[in-house]
């Protein structure tokens, strides 16, 4: 398949490495335990709402799901992300990652309180965004580089962070998911 | 004790490169774009804040499967009352004489929800709460009116799954200090989002990281770095204090020939250590302006947008939204930037560099950047990356010619339109 635009990885890079408050950085091991629901899927549309008892704002993003690694969560699913702006009232809770229309992603999530929503694990850590190769067409997938732990090895070009195949980094969540704690 | 064995162990993922990103201060935007504020003239030049000092009953939560304990925690020190109160001061005039931003303290509280629109701010321990499920030590939620970005209230809950300490005996994963965590989220009760500045040539430093940075490196976050300084000062700032402390550097990041380059991080490193200090984007027409400079010798240089994280989804964002965003990446497909390793004191690239010298109360103008440029045809005013581009890193010299300005904004909706027609072509082949 014809890559569609060029240069899509360092795009994604961009704008999928939001993070959350004060957070204790995460292992891909610890991710996968604590997950109730790992997948690769694709973000389709959101919406702003209030909670049930009108005390605070959500951004729920509907995702279409191409694979599913841990759990059975059925063909969607609702990610409920803290924050958003609705009737002249705007809630933000610091850096929560801000999905995009469109967007690849691997969600680790976590449980949610409300039915039919889940949680990224994390606020932010539980999201990479995956992207295409414009020369080859294969899927890549990023860690965040700002996180302590991503800083640990260089790359041969020593300026830019280093994607891995999709297929690969799945492969390493579900040897996560099969050591025993 | 409470069962905390979260397995803080490197990443699997060891191909992972740390992109040596400085990530400057960053003011928390609305979706238009406004710096989500408080208006302390409003406040009587204080904003009003309450502690709850209670902790939730410790049971076992059934979202997140901690196991709990009925034995409260042992903080070991002071009580978080005064620990959360003296953790404020280190934002405050009275340490910052470049800032005027100030609190008071009404008491404490028995409030216990946290993040709804109820009227008060509200320091406070919770629970079992979803929000914060898997490694998240404590959130701040601000309420802001969307049409001028000001702040109405905000709440701070430290997550009591963790285990607290106060007297510096914290060891991860079994417990956390709470003085720099509390300091942390209290940069975000004014309106600061993350910071990245973190290291030097690539290699985390605890002793650079900055206190907004976003994961937990201890009781270093306690001390505030020049950045954060920067980023508290220019949301809430003493002028004449501000004047008598800081310099400025100003100038323009433009892609050759004059195309203006829109969100690109500009950093200023010191000369001795080379350490990312202070960092600020540029504007849509390619300017920018780091203010907060503490009076030194640096090098400036730009950074990669690929390593920007949280700063392009709240400045760059609300500026290019949805499919169009692919725009941002044919502006900036020329950028090499030095690698992180580099930019460390003894390497030689640096004598290719031209120091900028900082003097308070001064600005250093015309600091610019030209990246895809001929090679040799602008002089050098700052660091030199041409030798990792093949010519594409070429600095720049004086700005463009008068009227460039106007040109420059209209450049950014004229891209947009030949992709959009480009993408219309390609569909009809």
């Amino acid at each position: 398949m014809k890559p569609k635009y060029g240069g899509l990885l360092v795009l994604l890079v961009a704008t999928g490495s939001a993070l959350a408050s004060t957070v204790i950085p995460l292992s891909l091991t610890t991710l996968a335990r604590k997950a109730e629901v790992i997948v690769v899927g694709r973000c389709l549309a959101s919406k702003v709402v209030w909670n049930a008892d009108h005390s605070r704002i959500y951004t729920d993003w509907t995702v279409a799901l191409e694979q599913t690694v841990k759990g059975a969560p059925g063909a969607k699913l609702v990610v409920r992300q803290l924050g958003g702006e609705l009737d002249g009232k705007g809630m933000t809770a610091a850096g929560v990652v801000k999905l995009e229309a469109g967007e690849e992603v691997v969600l680790f999530l976590g449980p949610g309180q409300e039915q039919g929503v889940r949680r990224i694990l994390g606020l932010s850590q539980g999201q990479f965004p995956v992207g295409t190769d414009p020369q080859t067409g294969q899927k890549l997938v990023q860690e965040n580089p700002a996180k302590p732990g991503a800083g640990a090895a260089k790359s041969q070009a020593g300026n830019q962070p280093v994607p891995i195949p999709l297929d690969q980094f799945l492969a390493q969540v579900r040897q996560a998911l099969e050591v025993k704690p | 004790m409470k069962q905390r064995k979260l397995v803080v162990s490197a990443s699997l993922l060891g191909l992972i490169l740390w992109a040596g990103a400085a990530g400057a201060f960053v003011p928390e935007r609305t979706s238009n774009g406004l710096p989500i504020v408080w208006n302390l003239t409003a406040l009587g030049g204080a904003v009003p804040y309450l502690i709850n000092r209670d902790r939730p009953t410790e049971a076992v939560c059934p979202l997140t499967n901690l196991p709990g304990s009925t034995v409260p925690d042992a903080l070991g020190g002071s009580d978080a009352v005064t620990v959360l109160q003296n953790s404020f001061a280190h934002w405050l005039a009275a340490a910052i004489p470049t800032t005027v931003v100030d609190v008071s303290f009404g008491g404490t509280t028995g409030n216990d929800v946290f993040g709804t629109s109820d009227g008060s701010n509200v320091l406070l321990f919770i629970h079992c709460d979803p929000d914060l499920a898997g490694g998240v030590l404590a959130l701040t939620i601000n309420w802001y009116a969307t049409a001028t970005g000001l702040i109405q209230e905000t709440d701070i809950a430290f997550n009591d799954d963790y285990d607290w300490r106060t007297d510096g005996s914290a060891n991860p994963p079994d417990s956390y200090e709470l003085a720099p965590v509390a300091i942390h989220e209290m940069g975000h009760f004014f309106g600061l989002d993350h910071s990245f500045i973190a290291n030097v040539g690539g290699v985390f430093d605890p002793t650079i990281a900055c206190t907004m940075y976003p994961y937990y490196f201890g009781l270093d976050a306690e001390t505030l770095a020049p950045d954060d300084i920067a980023g508290i000062t220019t949301l809430y700032p003493d002028v004449p204090a501000q004047t008598a402390a800081f310099g400025a550097i100003e100038g323009r990041v433009t892609s050759w020939p004059n195309l203006a380059m829109f969100g690109i991080h500009v950093v200023a490193i010191t000369e001795t250590g080379k350490v990312p200090t202070v960092s600020q984007p540029t504007s849509i027409n390619g300017r920018y302006r780091i203010d907060g400079v503490p009076p030194g010798n640096y090098y400036v240089y730009i950074e990669s947008p690929s390593v920007q994280s949280s700063f392009w989804t709240t400045f760059v964002g609300p500026y290019w939204t949805g499919v169009d965003k692919i725009s941002q990446d044919m502006l900036y497909r020329h950028i090499k930037v030095p690698s992180a390793a580099a930019l460390v004191d003894g390497n030689a690239i640096f004598n290719r560099a031209t120091l900028v010298t900082v003097t308070a109360g001064t600005t250093r103008s015309e600091i610019n950047f030209m990246v895809g440029g001929a090679a040799g045809t602008n002089k050098m005013l700052a660091f030199d990356f041409d030798s990792n581009s093949g010519g594409c890193g070429q600095l720049a010299g004086a700005a463009g010619p008068a009227g460039m300005d106007l040109a420059l904004w209209l450049l950014p909706p004229a891209l947009l339109l030949a992709l959009r027609i480009r993408r219309y072509v390609n569909s009809r082949r």
